[in-house]
C-alpha cells in the first residue's frame, strides 16, 4: 500500500549483533493501533516478554509519531518512547514535545525499535535510509548538555537525544533528553538506554510526508488554526504557559506540597506570573507545529542564579513537582530544573523522592547515619544536594535513584506510608481536594502516577450541563451519557475517566497535544476527519475510538502479565488515610473503602471483572484481543 | 535583534527572529508549496532553532525563496510580515 500522513517504515536496531531491519508498516496494525502511543503498545506487547528485566539486553525501546506528525495540523507532533519501566517493572512510557522521533519520521521511519545491549557505549547515527553505530565513548560522562553540543560540532545540523549521567548510572527516573530541552521525562527511558550502552540518538532526515487529500486536511487545519488563533486560552498560555492553570491548581488541592502532606492553596500568590514573566522568562517557544507555543526560554538576568539561560517545557508544571521537596521560590525551582534536564533526570520523580527523604528524615525514620551525615530540610538547597548524589548513587542517592517505592522498602513499614507513588511511579496531583478525571487516572493509568492521559474539563468545577455534550463530543455512546454524566458536579468520575481515557489515547495516538488550549478545539470528529484527509483510510469515529480503548487495554494486559491487579490502583496510604488542609479548609481522606468503590465503578465501566479490576475474556474478544485472553489464560 | 529579510519584484519578506518561536509552520508550509509535501529540509525559509544558544531562533531565506508570502501568511507568532509595493499583505 502507499502511505499517506504516515511515512511507512519500521525501523529495527539492534545493539548486540548491530543489525539494522526495515519493516513496513501493515494496513492491520495501523488500523487496530492507530500509530505512535498505539503502535508503540502494540509492538511492546509483542517484543517485550513477560519476566523481563527492564534494565536487561531483552528490553526494546520504541519510539514512535503519529500519522499526523510533522504536517502542519496543529500540535500534532508530540512523540511517545514505550519500554519496560525499571521504576514500575511494568509498562513504560514518556510522551515528548520537541523529539527526536520526528526527525526520524522525516528521515522515513515511524517507528524505532532498539534491542539488544552494545559491547561499549554507542551512540545511533541515522541519516536517512543510512543507520551507523558509532563509537560514544568519548561522550559516555558527559552531560546532556555537554553531549548535545559535541554533536552538534561533529555532526552539525542533526537533531540529538541523549542520556546524562543519571542515566549512565542506572538512575530509574532517568529521562532522555532532545536538543537540550525536550525530555522523555516518566518512568525511566535513560536508565534503559544506559543499560544498553547507547548513549545517544542523532537523526536527520530529508524525506517528505504527503496527504492523501491536500486541499481537504488543509480546510481543516486552517479552521484549527483560525480557532486557536482568536481564543484568549491562546494568548494567556503563550504568555505565561501552564502557571494561567495555578489558581485552579492550588485552589482545589491538585497541586500539593512538602511530599503530599499539605495543599498549596496560596500556589498563584507564591509563584506570581508577574514575577515569571519579569524575572524568569525571556519568551516562548514553541513544539513543531504548534501555534500555541507554551514552553519556556528561561533568561535570569540577576540574582543568585544570574545568567541561566535554557529551554524547558511547562516550566509551571514544575513548580507542582518540585514544590513536594519544598523549593522555595521561582529562582530554586528553575535551577533545579537546570540540573534535572543537564543530568537528564525526570524532575516529578525527583521532587517527589526527594521530599520524601526530607519527610523520613524530618520524622526520625531515617537519621544523619542514613544521609551521609547531611541535614535534609524542605527547600532548593537539600534538593540540589540530593540531585548531585542521585545522579552519582552517592550514599543516600545511591538508595533515592530507584525511586521512592524501592527506597521504601528499604527503609521500612512505616517509610512505606509516607512514598507517594502509584504502581511505583511518583504521583503528580493531589486527590484530596476535589476529584477530577485528571487526577484520578493517576489510580488507572497503566504507567503509573502520571495525569496526561485523563486530562478533561472536569479538572476545575464547571455547570453539570457541560458534560453530556462533551461526554458525546468524545465518543460516550448516547447509552451510556446518563450514567456517565450523574453525580452532584455533573458526572460520575470513574466512568467518565475510562471514556476520557480512550479519547485521549486516539489523541496521544495522532500524536495530538494533551494541553488545554489545544484540546479545546478538538473532538472526536474532528480528529477523525483530520485522520481521513491525512491518511487516505477511511475510518469512523466509533472505530476510531474503539482503537483507543483497544491500546488501553492492551497496556493494562501489558501490566497484567507482570502480575498486576487492584493492589496496583489503590492510592497511596497518606490519600487514604490522612486529612489535608488546602487554604482554611481540612479535607478528609480518600479511606480504602471510598477507593473500592470508584475504582469498582471504573472496572465496570470497562468490562472488566469488578471485585478484582482484571481484564475480562468478553472484553478482549469484542475488541479483537482473543489472542490476549489466551496469553493471559482466560481461555 | 535580527531582521534578515528576501525581497524579490516588488515583494519583500521581513523576518523578526525575537518574535520567532520556533514551530517550523513556515518552514512547512513553504516546503508544502514546493514539493507538495511536509518537508523541512525543502523549505526555502529557514529557521535555525539550536545552534547559536538557548534563547533566539535565527531565520534565513535560500535562494530558492521568491518571496510567495506563504510562510509569512501562517507564522502562528507575526514573526514574518509580506510586503507587495511596499504595503503589508495580511
Amino acid at each position: 500500500m502507499s502511505f499517506h500522513g504516515y511515512v511507512g517504515n519500521i525501523l529495527y536496531v539492534d545493539l548486540s549483533t548491530k543489525k539494522i531491519r526495515k519493516e513496513k508498516l501493515s494496513e492491520t496494525l495501523i488500523r487496530n493501533y492507530i500509530g505512535n502511543l498505539g503502535v508503540n503498545t502494540k509492538l511492546a506487547y509483542d517484543l517485550i516478554k513477560p519476566g523481563t528485566d527492564a534494565l536487561s539486553p531483552e528490553n526494546h525501546i520504541i519510539l514512535g509519531t503519529g500519522p499526523l506528525g510533522g504536517t502542519v495540523a496543529p500540535a500534532c507532533s508530540r512523540s511517545n518512547a514505550n519500554y519496560k519501566s525499571p521504576l514500575t517493572h511494568l509498562f513504560g512510557s514518556a510522551n515528548s514535545g520537541d523529539s527526536i522521533a520526528l526527525m526520524l519520521k522525516f528521515a522515513g521511519y515511524d517507528h524505532l525499535v532498539i534491542s539488544g545491549k552494545a559491547k561499549r557505549p554507542v551512540y545511533l547515527k541515522i541519516d536517512d535510509d543510512e543507520v551507523q553505530f558509532l563509537d560514544a565513548r568519548h561522550l559516555w560522562g558527559k552531560d546532556v548538555f555537554e553531549t548535545t553540543d559535541t554533536l552538534w560540532t561533529e555532526l552539525g545540523d542533526y537533531w540529538v537525544n541523549c542520556i546524562g549521567p543519571a542515566g549512565e548510572n542506572l538512575v530509574r527516573f532517568a529521562a532522555s533528553v532532545t536538543n537540550k530541552h525536550s525530555l522523555y521525562g516518566r518512568t525511566g527511558i535513560g536508565a534503559v538506554m544506559g543499560s544498553k550502552n547507547l548513549k545517544a540518538i542523532a537523526a536527520r532526515g530529508t524525506k517528505g510526508i504527503t496527504v492523501a487529500d491536500r486541499k481537504g486536511f488543509m480546510k481543516i487545519v486552517d479552521g484549527l488554526l483560525e480557532k486557536i488563533k482568536t481564543s484568549p486560552a491562546t494568548e494567556l498560555w503563550r504568555d505565561f504557559g501552564f502557571v494561567v492553570a495555578f489558581p485552579a491548581y492550588g485552589g482545589t488541592g491538585l497541586f500539593e506540597r512538602c511530599n503530599y502532606a499539605e495543599g498549596f492553596a496560596d500556589l498563584a500568590e507564591a509563584f506570581s506570573k508577574e514575577e515569571y514573566k519579569s524575572h524568569v522568562v525571556k519568551k516562548a517557544y514553541a513544539c513543531p507545529s504548534c501555534p500555541v507555543g507554551c514552553k519556556q526560554v528561561v533568561e535570569i538576568r540577576d540574582g543568585k542564579y544570574a545568567g541561566l539561560n535554557f529551554r524547558v517545557a511547562a516550566l509551571g508544571s514544575q513548580v507542582g513537582y518540585h514544590s513536594q521537596a519544598g523549593v522555595e521560590n521561582w529562582d530554586e525551582v528553575v535551577k533545579c530544573v537546570e540540573l534535572e534536564n543537564k543530568y537528564g533526570l525526570d524532575s516529578t520523580s525527583l521532587g517527589s523522592t526527594v521530599g520524601f527523604a526530607v519527610e523520613l528524615y524530618k520524622k526520625g525514620i531515617i537519621t544523619k547515619k542514613d544521609t551521609d551525615g547531611m541535614v535534609l530540610d524542605w527547600g532548593g538547597e537539600t534538593t540540589r544536594a540530593l540531585i548531585e548524589k542521585i545522579v552519582r548513587r552517592e550514599g543516600i542517592g545511591d538508595i533515592l535513584a530507584d525511586g521512592a517505592k524501592a527506597a521504601a522498602e528499604k527503609y521500612g513499614p512505616e517509610a512505606g506510608r509516607y512514598a507517594g507513588h502509584m504502581k511505583g511511579l511518583e504521583i503528580t496531583l493531589g486527590v484530596r481536594g476535589r476529584l477530577s478525571t485528571e487526577n484520578f487516572g493517576e489510580f488507572t493509568n497503566p504507567r503509573g502516577g502520571h495525569l496526561e492521559r485523563s486530562p478533561s474539563l472536569t479538572f476545575v468545577p464547571r455547570k453539570p450541563k457541560v458534560f453530556p455534550p462533551f461526554s458525546a463530543a468524545i465518543g460516550v455512546p448516547q447509552e451510556r451519557i446518563e450514567k456517565v454524566c450523574d453525580g452532584p458536579e455533573g458526572f460520575n468520575v470513574s466512568r467518565l475517566t475510562k471514556w476520557v481515557e480512550d479519547y485521549n489515547t486516539v489523541l496521544a495516538s495522532m500524536g495530538l497535544c494533551h494541553r488545554t488550549p489545544v484540546t479545546q478545539h478538538f473532538d472526536l470528529q474532528i480528529t477523525t476527519d483530520l485522520y481521513q484527509a491525512a491518511t487516505g483510510i477511511e475510518i469512523s469515529p466509533g472505530e476510531l475510538r474503539q482503537a483507543g480503548e483497544r491500546i488501553w487495554n492492551l497496556q493494562k494486559a501489558f501490566n497484567q502479565r507482570e502480575g498486576a491487579d487492584k493492589k496496583d490502583d489503590m492510592p497511596p496510604w497518606r490519600v487514604l488515610n490522612e486529612s489535608i488542609k488546602i487554604g482554611d479548609k481540612e479535607y478528609p481522606p480518600l479511606t480504602e473503602d471510598w477507593a473500592n468503590k470508584l475504582l469498582e465503578e471504573y472496572y465496570e465501566e470497562r468490562g472488566w471483572n469488578i471485585k478484582e479490576g482484571r481484564l475480562t475474556k468478553e472484553k478482549l474478544q469484542e475488541l479483537g484481543l482473543g489472542d490476549v485472553a489466551s496469553d493471559l489464560g482466560l481461555g | 535583534m535580527g531582521l534578515a529579510y528576501k525581497s524579490v519584484d516588488e515583494r519583500r519578506i521581513l523576518a523578526d527572529d525575537e518574535k520567532c518561536n520556533g514551530c517550523l509552520m513556515c518552514q512547512l508550509r513553504c516546503s508544502d508549496r514546493f514539493e507538495k509535501a511536509f518537508n523541512i529540509s525543502r523549505a526555502a525559509i529557514r529557521v535555525d532553532r539550536f545552534a547559536k544558544g538557548a534563547t533566539d531562533f535565527f531565520i534565513s531565506f535560500t535562494d530558492k525563496c521568491d518571496a510567495c508570502g506563504i510562510c509569512a501568511r501562517h507564522c502562528p507568532y507575526d514573526a514574518l510580515t509580506w510586503l507587495k509595493e511596499g504595503k503589508e499583505v495580511t
